[in-house]
């Protein structure tokens, strides 16, 4: 079978032709690059994204303290993950890229400060 | 117990406060509403009429003139932005002419000073963006422009420093009179008093039914309005009205005091008085009438449109006396044009009447009829600036970006003596989200001021009445 | 008085990126003024990922994003200033401040690179009629909301315009709990980046309504409902098509307008369609030595090309303080022809070097496997082949100074292939 498929890897958005049999990835058209390929097959075999958000932080020059998952996650987990996040409350200070949750999907990904934060109430 | 309760915190029951309260008496103004000028008076246009349009010997006509002789000094004392920027009725053939000379053999007739009809050359040198199928227009030099919020909001707050209180959202359920004592039923406590003024704006009947007086009828008229950005210059230079027709005054063309361009309003007669509500039909109406006074109107500058509604009477002329069928309850009603231009003449009307109706009543000790002169900071001098900053660094920080309103005004105007409760009155009271983001950038600080001056939580600050909040809950607990 | 040789306005992407980059280039007497509190300007409450892959080859988040040139400032000692509002400045370069902590400062400087970004359309901008209640929001406003105070702005929403924050919002919503009932677009075709629709919109199961359009805002006190119509192709609203969606807030994502207030009163030419300054290949204004990069200069749709085009802005800026400028011969204007929206530059100086110059543009409507042609005399002197041509992506094309005859370039879609 063949799936239109709109890449999100990078702002171009290929529109690419992938073909596949059920969840096996068999091969893709219109592509601008090799990463296109490595997007269609986890696509079709399972599709990932990078979970963004924030969490609470006390003490800081922050309110709410930007995160993400360092690595993308299942798609279906992403409900679950956003659960994990709302339990999630950081002290201040905190620097970018700072673990805050580890092996948040079971799979390795780990949630990560995407920005820093200093202690205002020192 | 109060000597007067007055009802409905427009411009008209804000101008009959400030006239009662330099004497010895106990008075509240009430509104439904959560702040002043939340009706009529916060969405016309703001424009101080000559005078020349009502019949003569009418009230409207001696009280519209009365009152714009009056208005310079009083924006002067309560430090209400106020222009003398003249006005034009613009005239396309000499049969329209016609309707010109007789507006104007009126308004001489009434005292008018400063009426001319003026020709197309002239035309052109006051007003370079007029079209050129203008022939004549009738010149009104004393004509002027205001912030009719601002006038209502000073007016009462000039009220209320001289003991004046200003009972917000009390709605009036019902009117009760025994023994010569007012008792009114409201959605709070119930508040007792001598005199009652119904200055209630399109409610004024449903108000005057309460006392069993069925004497008129207010029939609601919308209006339309389109603002144009500052940025769009002076497309006009003064208050361009075309000539009236049966119909009425039809789609003018103004500046605004804070330099915006004003087009509207349309006239419709609606069903429901507090739906204020904008069309699209409308709006295209008064841009395509707005069209024959200048083609260079460029819509899309537009940073807002918004509906007025007016207070029309069945019966034509102002009402300002004492009920029929209930003594010491006053109807101030049917105030629609040039009701903001009379709201001065009003208020020392509406004094003359109530004063018989106490015995011995003297004037108050202390009292003031000014507000102290407070500049907005985009309005100073490079010395006044420094010296505000220096004073109170919170005029350093700039909150609105588009019209450059300050910290220190935003809290000035929660802590005034009718200080603002919400976004609305906020903006108001400082133009903070008035200008082309309305209030994009503005309103999450607005809403930490508001927040941290009144300590409550971001969750209860409201657009304007109870129920506009603007936030639902926190992300996170 | 201070004098500063290089005063850059607004520490958002633009302005950090002119700041390191002519700080690199022996700039020294450098001042970045920001009004915020923070540097990193509208990146800070960017918390999605998606930034960053032209420019530094990985994928980042807005704050990350900030951060990279936030930490450089640092690094360069680059002086700034937050919570600084500018008020004006005069066309001599003379630069009026005030904040809390110093109050009313007075600048002198030699050279200016604007770059205060730009702002949303407001409700008032496209005239959408109705009640005047609370919970109508642009989608930045909500998105700082959200993400910087930690608030929700309603609970159940309809998005108007498919620009990319409105795109992203969408899915930070839904995130957070919120029912997002529909995005709808009045054009056929989206506002926002395809990869957009695709991660924000699908995998989240929201409808995208191409050619539809709010027609009347519902409630008195807070939103309690929109109704939304059909447009035909040209674009009046097809009656029998009107429904009501029960909601509570309405979101705005209608189109961005550069911020120019101190621009143009200044005196300096603006462009009417981009709401820009009129630059030329230098992105120098028509006052000299007044520079502008970003969207403030025309709205952008990466902040890659932010960044770059801030690097660009510096370096043109630190040619005019060292007095290396290529001299001036023959001013040639750029005008958008047949199916192009804006070009800028607006001009091409042509000087005693020849160039090779990037015109950057964006088209009107969608055009698949058209020429991008462009004429001078009737004679083309170059020549792109876009395999698609749409209004939400700038491209480019470049021209050699050698090539223009005449006075005026005409960039256009070539229709006839």
């Amino acid at each position: 079978m063949i799936r239109k498929m709109t890449c999100i890897v990078c702002p171009r958005g290929c529109e690419m032709d992938v073909e596949y049999e059920k969840n096996t990835f068999i091969g893709v058209l219109n592509n601008f690059c090799s990463k296109g390929e490595e997007y269609a097959r986890d696509e079709i075999i399972s599709p990932k994204r990078v979970v963004t958000s924030t969490v609470k932080v006390i003490g800081g020059d922050l309110l709410m303290l930007p995160v993400k998952t360092d690595k993308p996650v299942n798609k279906e987990k992403i409900f679950d993950i956003i659960k994990k996040i709302y339990q999630v409350k950081v002290t201040a200070p905190i620097e970018i890229n700072d673990v805050l949750l580890s092996n948040i999907d079971d799979n390795g990904a780990n949630l990560v400060a995407t920005s820093s934060t200093i202690n205002i109430t020192k | 117990m109060y000597d007067i309760i007055i009802i409905g915190a427009g411009v008209i029951g804000a101008f009959v406060a400030r006239s009662l309260s330099v004497y010895e008496l106990k008075i509240c103004v009430i509104d439904k509403h959560i702040d002043a000028a939340m009706g009529t008076s916060g969405a016309n246009s703001g424009i101080i009429h000559a005078g020349y349009d009502a019949i003569p010997g009418s009230l409207k006509a001696s009280l519209n003139i009365e009152g714009s002789r009056k208005m310079e000094k009083i924006c002067s004392d309560l430090n209400i932005p106020y222009e003398n920027c003249e006005s034009l009725v613009v005239a396309f053939s000499d049969e329209e002419k016609k309707v010109l000379e007789q507006l104007m053999n009126k308004g001489k007739k009434g005292g008018i000073k400063g009426l001319s009809i003026i020709n197309q050359e002239e035309i052109r040198r006051l007003e370079p963006n007029l079209n050129r199928d203008i022939t004549w227009a009738l010149l009104a030099k004393t004509a002027a422009i205001v912030s009719p919020y601002k006038m209502t909001i000073n007016a009462l707050e000039n009220a209320a420093n001289n003991g004046v209180e200003f009972l917000r959202e009390y709605e009036v359920l019902e009117i009760n009179k025994e023994n010569d004592i007012f008792t009114i039923k409201t959605n709070k406590e119930k508040l007792r008093g001598k005199v009652i003024i119904n200055c209630a704006g399109v409610f004024a009947d449903e108000i005057a039914k309460m006392v069993g007086d069925k004497s008129f009828k207010i029939i609601p008229r919308s209006g339309e309005y389109i603002i144009l950005d500052k940025s769009v210059g002076p497309l006009v230079n003064r208050v361009i009205f075309q000539t009236p027709t049966k119909e009425g005054k039809g789609v003018l063309i103004t500046k605004t005091v804070d330099e915006n361009i004003l087009i509207g309003p349309d006239a419709k007669v609606i069903s429901d008085k507090a739906l204020h509500e904008t069309h699209s039909d409308a709006i295209d109406y008064i841009y395509k009438k707005g069209l024959k006074i200048t083609d260079k109107i460029p819509l899309h500058k537009s940073i807002a449109t918004f509906t007025g509604v007016r207070a029309t009477p069945d019966s034509g002329d102002f009402i300002i006396k004492e009920s029929i069928s209930c003594k010491h309850f006053i109807n101030v009603a049917g105030m629609d044009s040039p009701g903001l231009s009379s709201a001065p003449a009003i208020g020392d009307y509406v004094l003359k009447l109530v004063t018989p109706m106490f015995l011995d009543i003297t004037m108050k000790k202390n009292y003031t009829i000014t507000l102290p002169t407070k500049k907005y900071f985009s309005n100073m001098t490079v010395n006044e600036k420094k010296e505000a900053i220096k004073e109170n660094n919170q005029y350093g920080k700039i909150v609105c970006r588009c019209e450059n309103v300050t910290e220190a005004e935003i809290v000035n105007a929660i802590h005034m003596t009718i200080g603002a409760t919400t976004v609305d009155g906020i903006k108001r009271r400082t133009r903070a989200g008035m200008g082309r983001c309305q209030g994009g950038f503005c309103l999450p600080q607005v809403i930490d001021i508001l927040s941290r001056e009144l300590k409550i939580d971001k969750e209860k600050i409201q657009k304007g009445d109870d129920g506009s909040y603007i936030l639902t809950r926190r992300t996170r607990v | 008085m201070k004098l500063i040789d290089l005063i850059i306005i607004g520490g958002g992407p633009a302005g950090l990126a002119a700041a390191c980059q002519a700080k690199e280039n022996g700039i020294n007497n450098i001042l970045l003024l920001e009004r915020e509190n923070v540097l990193g300007g509208i990146l800070k409450q960017c918390i999605h990922n998606g930034f960053g892959l032209q420019y530094f080859q990985k994928e980042l988040t807005g704050p990350e994003y900030a951060n990279e040139f936030i930490e450089k400032i640092h690094k360069l000692k680059i002086p700034y200033k937050v919570n600084t509002m500018v008020l004006s400045i005069q066309p001599n370069k003379t630069i009026i401040t005030s904040s809390k902590e110093e109050g009313y400062v007075v600048y002198q400087a030699k050279s200016i690179i604007l770059a205060m970004g730009c702002r949303e359309r407001p409700r008032g901008a496209i005239r959408i009629p109705g009640t005047n209640p609370s919970g109508i929001l642009t989608a930045g406003t909500a998105q700082k909301f959200v993400n910087i105070d930690g608030y929700i702005p309603g609970e159940t929403c309809v998005i108007l315009g498919s620009g990319d924050i409105g795109l992203i919002m969408a899915r930070r919503l839904t995130l957070e709990g919120v029912k997002v009932k529909a995005v709808c677009e009045f054009q056929p075709y989206p506002g926002g980046l395809s990869r957009n629709i695709e991660q924000c919109l699908i995998d989240y199961n929201i409808p995208l309504m191409l050619s539809h359009t709010v027609v009347a805002i519902h409630g008195k006190k807070r939103v309690t409902g929109v109704t939304i119509a059909k447009v035909d192709e040209h674009f009046n609203i097809i009656e029998n098509s009107k429904q009501e969606i029960a909601c509570d807030t309405l979101l705005l994502s209608v189109g961005l307008i550069p911020e120019n207030e101190l621009t143009s009163q200044m005196g300096i030419k603006m462009d009417q369609v981009t709401s820009g300054a009129m630059v030329n290949q230098t992105l120098e204004t028509s006052i000299k030595g007044v520079f502008a990069c970003g969207n403030v200069l025309h709205v952008h749709d990466l902040v890659d090309y932010v960044t770059m085009e801030g690097n660009r802005a510096a370096n043109y800026a630190t040619t005019y303080l060292n007095n290396s400028k290529n001299l001036m011969k023959k001013r040639i204007t750029v005008i958008a022809d047949k199916g192009i929206r804006y070009v800028m530059p607006q001009y091409i100086d042509i000087g005693e070097k020849n160039e090779k110059i990037t015109i950057y543009f964006r088209s009107k409507e969608i055009y698949r496997e058209k020429n991008t042609i462009v004429k001078c005399q009737k004679k083309i002197i170059s020549r792109h082949k876009n395999l698609r041509l749409m209004p939400a992506e700038m491209e480019k094309i470049l021209v050699k100074t050698e090539d223009i005859s005449g006075d005026t370039i005409y960039v256009g879609v070539d229709t006839n292939d």
